[in-house]
């Protein structure tokens, strides 16, 4: 739907990534989901610590769309248990590259963290 | 539709259209599935809607903020029109500085001078309701208020919350907290009952005075200003409890007032308890020495108090009808307490600021037709721009948003230069004017400045873009961009401007005159004593330390030490000095005279020692001055004033007539009269005095003071004289203060010093105006010379003498001018009607104002004309006619 942006570009001009947008991009990267979906992702990844309502994600949603993250699929077809009129979201390859930056970015931090055992571990 | 999904529309309407027409229907679904499924999440249904709602309200607002920050629609062109508008300018540096200079010219006067306005007259007073309180006094001849009258007003008038009474005050504070302090002459007020709870002012520290302090027999209190806190105090807490010396009686200080509280006076250092009025005992009808202040109850106003007072003066007067002469009846004055404090300097400020206003004026006048200029050679980018599909309300909103541009650059330069020149104002305003604390740049300020740059932004914007938009602008676009097209209308229109412009400063530089001219007036008055080179300062006895006997010892002694002085050629003293001193007015009959009882004349008392006459420069007409032989146990003599002389024994040698002060007092001998003097400063007219020797005043004039006021006449600067004098008081008696050290020259400069101080500021602004107009003048010629520079290279190639060409060019500035001048000299008449009040000595229509300004108008207008002229007569024909066929 929205233009692409031209690409390459490089991904770590947008990081950091906001905590939401993170997720996101990260229930994405599992499979394309609609808006509901994500929120039931998050819900659960954090222990219902984040609930999203529907402005709050789909405002999120739009900056990923417009930075060409993420974006709508095709119409489905019909079948494989989906509700073909939904609409979905799906993380096109500059998205998942961000994503990675990030994660390699959050990455060195932890390395920083364990190197002068700054933080104990938790236990789980 | 559900009602929920109903529900859920309504919220998605918050949304910007654009982010609904994007996410709308992503989450409709969304809320469906968020609605079916909230019971697995053991998510309540209410909770769900409050969240929803929340999510709505906050992510909706940060939409529209968005997507108006990002711009779009409306703001996308008024954007474009900015950066083009800004790009225009940094083109035409010139252009802009000196459009954005003469905005902010404009602007800045007028909002330096509405900031004085706004500090001095709109400011509420640091006392809650301070609309209610009102000064309460009686018309001349009694001035102020007997105690029996303030008890009958406060006990009679329905439309009064209350009324408090005071005296008024000076005295000597003994040694203080602070290291050397002398002994000091401080402003003391004593309040009766409910006089502060009146003005509604809470201390600042401490308490103020509670009903046991109005009883004489309880301890001695006193109340501290927070100015003489600091001063003397070093603003220590712990002044509260401490006993100050107050003309030697010790009194405990109780509290401190807050740091703007100044009533009655912005110099009162100190307030005391007044002693309960005793019913059976509270004196004479007579005696008036009471100042009131009352606030009016809600609901009624100053009139109303002012009527009811009426009623019951005129019941005190039926009372005790042998008290009161017809003649001088007991009428009640009223005036709102803001009133009293500013309405003398009310007339002059609103001058300033309607001259203020002027420059303004012809601020934009002269912005406006630089841009018509302007417009007028961008026609061919207008034109252009209509070819291409502009239309002309986006032309006019295009020019309408440079002007704005101008107008907001200017006024923010002109809002920096006001906020410097108030500085400087306050710096250099002279003592008379009040307030002065209070000015400063607050929101009336800013949105006076806001209102001010939109009308100027409406006055340089809208006028030139109508104008150059309604042009024929294909016509431009055909002539290929050389201004002629719309030519006529738009230079009408210019001309219409440059003389109004000219009006204007015609009418400012004719209103200055008049008060210039006033002014000289006042000044030019004999006052009636020689202000030059006298040394006044005030010497207070203690009167427990000096009795009347000793205290004229002190100033006899006092006197010859001064006279030693080197650089002293006369020196004397006085109760009261001209212009500063009240000294109130007292009855007197003289011998022979049938006056009845409290219709007596009234003259006003001054107790001199000898050589005053000679020291304050008045002369003496007849007779003899006082010497050191006028002391107790000689002749009680008195001095008169030529007028009171003449008003008493018309056509007769009034020395050696007799007077007397009342009816149980002894007969006062005529031995001098002395020439009249404007005892209150210029322009008041003299008042019939009576001096008294000051040797014998306790037995020929009541009392003696114990204040005096030294005058003494130099041969040089007399301040110079100031160690000296304060040597001498101090090998004298090293405790009595000296203070209001002053030349007479300054106190004389305290009359006129706030007429002096505007009328200068009025003059300059004046000057600024013809300036301005002298510039757009200058400007309307100069680009007619270029437009005509072809018919004058013709005319030239055609054998036209200098002198012609000269004539042809300048005659266009001398029209323009001499109608603005005449529209001027029309509205000058009216502004003088105005000022008015402000007015002395000189007629509303003043002839030699109204000459003057016209002559300064034509020196400029031909200046103006005259540079453009020379330069056409520079115009090479050849040249003109290639260039231009």
């Amino acid at each position: 739907m929205s233009p692409s942006r031209p690409r390459p570009r490089d991904p770590r001009t947008l990081l950091p990534l906001k905590p939401i947008e993170l997720l996101v991009l990260t229930m994405l990267s599992a499979g394309d989901r609609h808006g509901y979906g994500l929120r039931q992702d998050i819900v659960e990844h954090t222990e219902g610590r984040v609930a999203l309502e529907a402005g709050n994600l789909y405002r999120h949603i739009r900056k990923l769309q417009n930075d060409g993250l993420v974006d709508e699929t095709e119409p489905r077809p019909a079948g494989r248990g989906d509700d073909e009129r939904r609409i979905y979201y799906r993380l096109l390859p500059f998205g998942r590259q961000v994503l990675a930056a990030e994660l390699e970015r959050l990455r060195a931090l932890m390395r920083i963290v364990e190197t002068n055992a700054a933080i104990s571990p938790r236990r789980a | 539709m559900t009602r929920a999904e109903r529900f859920y529309e309504l919220l998605l309407r918050l949304y910007p259209a654009e982010f609904r027409a994007r996410y709308g229907r992503a989450m409709r679904d969304f809320q469906r599935d968020r609605l079916a499924l909230a019971a697995r999440g053991r998510e309540s249904i209410a909770a769900l809607w409050v969240r929803t709602v929340a999510d709505a309200v906050v992510s909706a607002t940060a939409e529209h903020l968005r997507s108006f920050v990002s711009g779009g629609g409306v703001l996308d062109t008024l954007r474009q029109d900015l950066a083009f508008a800004l790009r225009g300018l940094r083109q035409r540096p010139r252009f802009a500085a000196l459009v954005i200079g003469t905005v902010a010219l404009g602007v800045g006067a007028n909002a330096a001078i509405f900031s004085v306005v706004s500090g001095v007259l709109l400011r509420p007073l640091p006392y809650p309701r301070d609309e209610q309180l009102f000064s309460f006094g009686h018309e001349p001849p009694q001035w102020l208020t007997s105690a029996p009258d303030f008890i009958d007003y406060k006990r009679e008038m329905k439309s009064i919350a209350g009324l408090a009474a005071y005296e008024q005050r000076t005295a000597t504070l003994g040694a203080t907290l602070v290291a050397d302090s002398r002994p000091e002459r401080v402003g003391v007020a004593r309040a009766s009952e409910g006089f502060f709870d009146l003005i509604g002012s809470k201390p600042a520290l401490g308490r103020t005075f509670v009903a046991d302090d109005h009883d004489s027999k309880i301890a001695r209190v006193a109340v501290l200003s927070y100015g003489l806190w600091q001063r003397d105090f070093a603003g220590s807490r712990s002044v509260i409890g401490r006993t100050i010396n107050l003309d030697g009686v010790p009194r405990v200080v109780i509290g401190v007032m807050a740091p703007r509280f100044a009533y009655p006076k912005a110099t009162t250092d100190v307030w005391l308890p007044m002693s309960r009025f005793n019913l059976d005992s509270l004196g004479d009808r007579n005696a008036h020495y009471l100042f009131m202040v009352g606030r009016l109850r809600s609901g009624f106003t100053l009139g109303q108090a002012r009527a009811e007072a009426l009623g019951v003066a005129g019941a005190i007067m039926r009372a005790e009808p042998s008290k009161f002469d017809p003649k001088a009846p007991l009428t009640p004055h009223l005036t709102s307490v803001r009133e009293e404090l500013v309405g003398q300097t009310r007339p002059y400020l609103l001058a300033l600021l309607g001259a203020a206003g002027f420059i303004l004026l012809i601020a934009c006048a002269n912005v406006a037709n630089l841009l018509l200029v302007r417009g007028a050679t961008r026609e061919k980018e207008l034109a252009v721009r209509t070819a291409l599909g502009a239309s002309r309300r986006r032309l006019v909103v295009q020019l309408s948003t440079e002007g704005a541009v101008l107008s907001v650059i200017g006024a923010v330069i002109g809002l920096a230069l006001a906020i410097i020149v108030d500085r400087v104002f306050v710096a250099v305003a002279p003592a008379g004017v009040p307030r002065l604390d209070d000015v400063g740049t607050d929101w009336r300020v800013l949105s006076f400045t806001a209102a001010t740059c939109i009308v100027t932004a409406v006055l340089i914007g809208v006028v030139p873009s109508l104008r150059a938009s309604r042009g024929d602008l294909a016509g431009g676009l055909r002539q290929g961009g050389r201004a002629t097209g719309i030519e006529g209308a738009s230079r009408a229109l210019r001309r219409t401007l440059v003389a109004l412009e000219m009006a204007l400063a015609v009418t400012s530089l004719s209103g200055a005159g008049m008060l210039l001219r006033s002014l000289w007036a006042l000044q030019r008055q004999q006052l009636g004593f020689e202000p030059d080179g006298v040394l006044t300062a005030e010497i207070a006895l203690l009167p427990r330390a000096y009795d009347d006997g000793r205290a004229a010892i002190f100033f006899e002694q006092l006197m010859n030490r001064v006279r030693t002085i080197p650089g002293v050629r006369v020196a004397g003293a006085t109760g009261w000095l001209p212009v500063v001193g009240t000294g109130g007015l007292w009855g007197y009959r003289p011998e022979g005279g049938s006056y009845p009882d409290g219709r007596w004349p009234l003259a006003v008392p001054q107790q001199v020692t000898p050589d005053y006459f000679a020291a304050a420069g008045i002369p003496v007409l007849a007779g003899r001055d006082f010497t050191g032989g006028d002391r107790d146990g000689s002749q009680l003599v008195v001095i008169v004033s030529e007028k009171l002389a003449r008003t008493e024994w018309p056509g007769q040698n009034a020395i050696g007539k007799r007077l007397r002060l009342g009816n149980d007092s002894v007969y006062l001998t005529v031995v001098g009269i002395v020439g009249d003097i404007q005892s209150r400063g210029f322009g008041d007219p003299p008042e019939p005095t009576m001096y008294f020797a000051y040797g014998q005043a306790d037995r020929s004039a009541y009392y003696r003071p114990k204040d005096m006021s030294l005058v003494i006449r130099t041969d040089g600067d007399p301040l110079a004289l100031v160690p000296a004098l304060r040597r001498e008081v101090a090998a004298l008696d090293r405790t009595v203060p000296i203070s209001e050290i002053r030349t007479l020259e300054q106190i004389v400069g305290v009359s006129v010093a706030v007429r002096k101080f505007s009328t200068v500021l009025l003059a300059g602004f004046a000057v600024l105006a013809l300036l301005l107009a002298g510039l757009g003048t200058y400007g309307v010629i100069a680009y007619a010379v270029t437009l005509r520079r072809y018919e004058i290279g013709v005319r030239m190639a055609l054998g036209a003498a200098n002198r012609s060409v000269l004539l042809l060019v300048m005659s266009e500035g001398i029209v323009i001018s001499a109608i603005g001048l005449a529209a001027g000299l029309v509205a000058s008449g009216l502004v003088g009607r105005a000022i008015q009040t402000l007015l002395f000595g000189v007629a509303p229509a003043d002839p030699a104002s109204l000459a003057g300004t016209s002559a300064l108008l034509a020196v400029v207008a031909i200046g103006a004309s005259i540079i453009p002229a020379r330069r056409a007569l520079r115009v090479d024909p050849l040249e003109a006619l290639r260039a231009g066929g």
